[in-house]
């Protein structure tokens, strides 16, 4: 996130709404991609908040969930206690315990996306999405789309605004109800900055504007964002950018306004009651916020104690585990959550209920850790993004409902539509229901100082590291001790209660 | 007499068929899809109460018992509508199908009442407040767009239901109510008129529809309104042919629905085929297109009135 000041400039926003927006891919082909793409610069539970306040995503399951894992021993009582010890100290760790288990939390107050926009209702009385949404989703899925109509847009071979215009230029029934919108369209070549004057008239708000008006419908602007980036994939050799979607939707804006509110009536801005506070302000740490966390890391761990118990050649050293699969071995469904990089034998105590990524590399051929760039360049992007994609359709992103699966309609062969008419964003409910939200893990076989070494030299992947969005664990290659990468350091891992940070440099 | 109120002919067989497959359909894959979610004991109570004023309907004898009925009916279509709502957000409640429901029943009672004390004489007074009942209930001109809305609203064994039997009544009603207009040609012209008005439309409206869910409500409104006219034609075995294929085509439509494409498949094999409407003059297209698009602004006008 950058430092934003308050002209507006139109290339930048329209980067940065890219960056925000799903990737939204139309019909069949999908491509994994970090939902939270946009603020992966910052540490994986601070970007989680971020989202949840700023865009009102839901980034990680609800308190009673948790608590309902707690209660199902699916978390373990040893691991939350552990997961207290680091995070808050030893000190603090009964208070805190009392906090994760049985503190109410009051419900979320609204995010910040739509409060500058909510103000047309508020003000003006005007339910602008209700009247806008219809006619623009329309309009998009009749240019957009593949298979279903029988009649196809009639315009071919040209981007979506000289599409409209050179329709509305030779017909006698307009798109627009309204003189104004219709002539802007026609006559001028409106900028989205020229609009906006007349929509919102100040320009310190043009962007949190934008980013309100595009995140009512996230999908569909994800899906024309991924259009425009993915080149000229539309049928009939048409195109269409964010812009021009924009610019479109803007002038409907226009038209529905001039329509309600007569042919004079004062920009956003002039009848604002409070300004709304800026949208991309840090979001401070909170106790729910730090609660939600811990008990994420207790999932994890939880899991991952397992796993690391099976592959440890030192049965002994983890007396909790049963040799050979007692009671307590639970079955995790979560598919791209493990991945494995080492020697084959290494693999073979892998337990049987976990479905692993293999990498085969032996750290002896590898002296100076070129292979092991290469590989984690390769891999942690690929399986990271997969696997956050399940992790936040698990947690339900940005739709809460999606596991709704009954209520959805197809649209021109590209896409579900919700209730709302908005195109669906993630993956299929029906897909990640019983899906556990685990993020991925990362078996090194290496020396932890080789690994800290070549993490410093990571381009692409260095920041899901760093930042927490993958877990690393090196299991020492001469030792065979397990180590975990926190903050920097690679952290001596043991299973049972207690931990013993002892940094290795 | 109780057995006196009901009545068993040709035209109830027809419906009675089509309606169980139908229901059997619909109950199927609702099972399928509803299955072990907190709404599928709702739905089938909703499907029962369904089929209860479906069956008084078909096989009354009079319009009390058809009126009886026909109420069920409404309530639990309008059931079937909001099945899978909760109220918490309310997005989209149909006020405009439960309202175009209750419209129609005015009609049927207005019926009612005139043939009670008009008696024969006012045979087009009952038959013109049975006609406004008829299209509204199969969703034709000017009610027209309550069923794309409602249809698109509700799940898909519910959807089932409604686009393929409740629509197909409004046919019923008219073929039931065959003696009383048979003999009144500016009756009959009114009927056959409203039908290929509304067939026009919709089937324009359906070829630019790019919404699986609604083109389907379309599609079966044009065939609605071909029927419509074929009833007025005095045609009753065709109509009831016409019917049943409607209400099958609908069924399957609706459940085998076409799947997601790739981005670019099958890209030049559908641009290079030309359609007729390529062939008309550009300015004509255009309109046509738009007009079309915007679903003849019915879609809008009444909403202006029926807010959700």
């Amino acid at each position: 996130m950058t430092a934003r000041n308050n002209s507006f400039d139109e290339h930048a926003v329209l980067h940065a709404l890219k960056q925000f927006l799903p990737a939204l891919s139309p019909g069949r082909t999908f491509t994994y991609r970090n939902p939270l793409e946009a603020f992966q610069s910052l540490n994986f539970h601070d970007a989680l908040r971020h989202a949840s306040e700023m865009l009102g995503y839901h980034t990680s399951l609800s308190m009673e969930e948790y608590r309902s894992y707690y209660n199902s021993k699916k978390v373990k009582p040893g691991v939350l206690e552990r997961v207290l010890v680091e995070k808050k100290g030893a000190s603090n760790t009964f208070e805190w315990q009392d906090k994760v288990l049985m503190k109410k939390f009051t419900a979320d107050a609204a995010p910040r996306i739509g409060r500058l926009r909510a103000n047309w209702q508020k003000q003006y009385n005007v339910d602008l999405d209700a009247r806008v949404h219809p006619r623009l989703f329309r309009i998009l899925a009749s240019f957009l789309d593949q298979d279903v109509a029988d009649w196809k847009f009639p315009v071919r071979r040209q981007s979506f605004l000289d599409s409209m215009r050179e329709v509305e230029s030779n017909s006698f029934v307009s798109a627009f109800n309204t003189p104004r919108a219709r002539k802007l369209l026609l006559q001028t070549n409106p900028s989205i900055n020229d609009l906006l004057a007349i929509i919102v008239g100040d320009e310190s708000l043009f962007e949190q504007y934008l980013f309100d008006q595009q995140f009512a419908h996230r999908g569909w602007s994800g899906l024309v964002a991924t259009l425009e980036n993915g080149g000229n994939s539309l049928p009939g050799g048409s195109s269409i950018t964010l812009r021009e979607l924009i610019v479109f939707e803007l002038l409907l804006e226009i038209d529905v306004l001039d329509d309600r509110l007569g042919k004079y009536w004062k920009p956003l801005a002039y009848r604002l009651a409070v300004r709304p506070g800026d949208l991309f302000a840090p979001v401070p740490a909170d106790e729910k916020s730090e609660v939600l966390a811990i008990w994420q890391d207790a999932v994890e761990w939880s899991y991952f104690e397992e796993i690391l118990a099976g592959l440890s050649c030192n049965p002994q050293d983890f007396p909790n585990q049963a040799a050979g699969q007692g009671p307590e071995a639970t079955v995790t469904n979560a598919p791209d959550s493990l991945c494995i990089i080492g020697r084959l034998s290494a693999f073979r105590n892998l337990p049987t209920s976990h479905r692993a990524f293999l990498n085969n590399y032996d750290f002896s051929l590898d002296p100076d850790g070129e292979v092991l760039e290469k590989l984690l360049e390769t891999v942690i992007p690929s399986l990271g993004a997969a696997n956050l994609e399940h992790f936040f359709s698990r947690t339900g992103l940005a739709d809460p409902d999606a596991g709704e699966v009954l209520t959805e309609q197809m649209i021109g062969l590209f896409g579900m539509a919700d209730l709302r008419g908005d195109l669906r964003t993630g993956l299929s409910g029906e897909l990640t229901q019983s899906l556990e939200p685990l993020r991925l893990l990362c078996v090194v076989e290496q020396l932890p100082e080789m690994v800290l070494k070549v993490i410093g030299k990571l381009k692409a992947s260095k920041s899901w590291i760093v930042n927490g969005w993958v877990h690393l664990v090196v299991a020492d290659a001469l030792s065979g001790e397990m180590r975990v990468y926190k903050n920097g350091k690679m952290v001596a891992y043991k299973s049972n209660r207690r931990t013993v940070e002892e940094p290795v440099h | 007499m109780f057995w006196s109120d009901f009545h068993f002919d040709g035209l109830t067989l027809t419906y009675l068929t089509t309606g169980l497959a139908i229901t059997l359909l619909a109950v199927r894959n609702g099972r399928r899809t509803l299955r072990g979610h907190k709404h599928w004991t709702r739905f089938v109570c909703t499907t029962v109460l369904f089929c209860t004023g479906y069956g008084l309907t078909i096989l009354s004898g009079g319009l009390k018992t058809l009126l009886m009925g026909w109420e069920i009916m409404g309530i639990a279509s309008f059931l079937l509508i909001i099945h899978h709502r909760d109220f918490k957000n309310r997005v989209g409640i149909p006020a405009k199908a439960f309202f175009i429901y209750r419209l129609g029943d005015v009609g049927l009672l207005l019926a009612m009442w005139a043939s009670h004390h008009l008696g024969r004489e006012n045979a087009t007074v009952i038959s013109l407040l049975l006609l406004v009942t008829a299209s509204m209930q199969s969703s034709q001109l000017p009610f027209s767009s309550w069923l794309p809305q409602a249809l698109q609203n509700s799940t898909t064994a519910s959807a089932l239901l409604l686009a393929t039997l409740t629509v197909q009544l409004g046919v019923f009603l008219l073929l039931r109510s065959y003696p009383f207009w048979e003999h009144q040609l500016s009756v009959r012209v009114l009927i056959a008129l409203l039908g290929l008005v509304a067939a026009v439309t919709a089937v324009g409206v359906a070829r630019v529809q790019s919404s699986v869910k609604r083109r389907i409500a379309y599609v079966s409104m044009a065939h609605t309104g071909l029927i419509f006219i074929e009833v007025a034609a005095g045609f009753k075995s065709l109509a009831l042919i016409h019917v049943a294929a409607n209400a099958f085509l609908g069924a399957y439509r609706l459940l085998v629905p076409p799947q997601l494409v790739r981005a670019s498949a099958g890209e030049g094999t559908h641009y290079s085929r030309e359609r007729w409407e390529d062939r008309l003059p550009k300015k004509l297209k255009y309109t046509i297109y738009m007009l079309y698009t915007k679903e003849w602004g019915f879609y809008t006008r009444l909403s202006k009135y029926l807010r959700p």
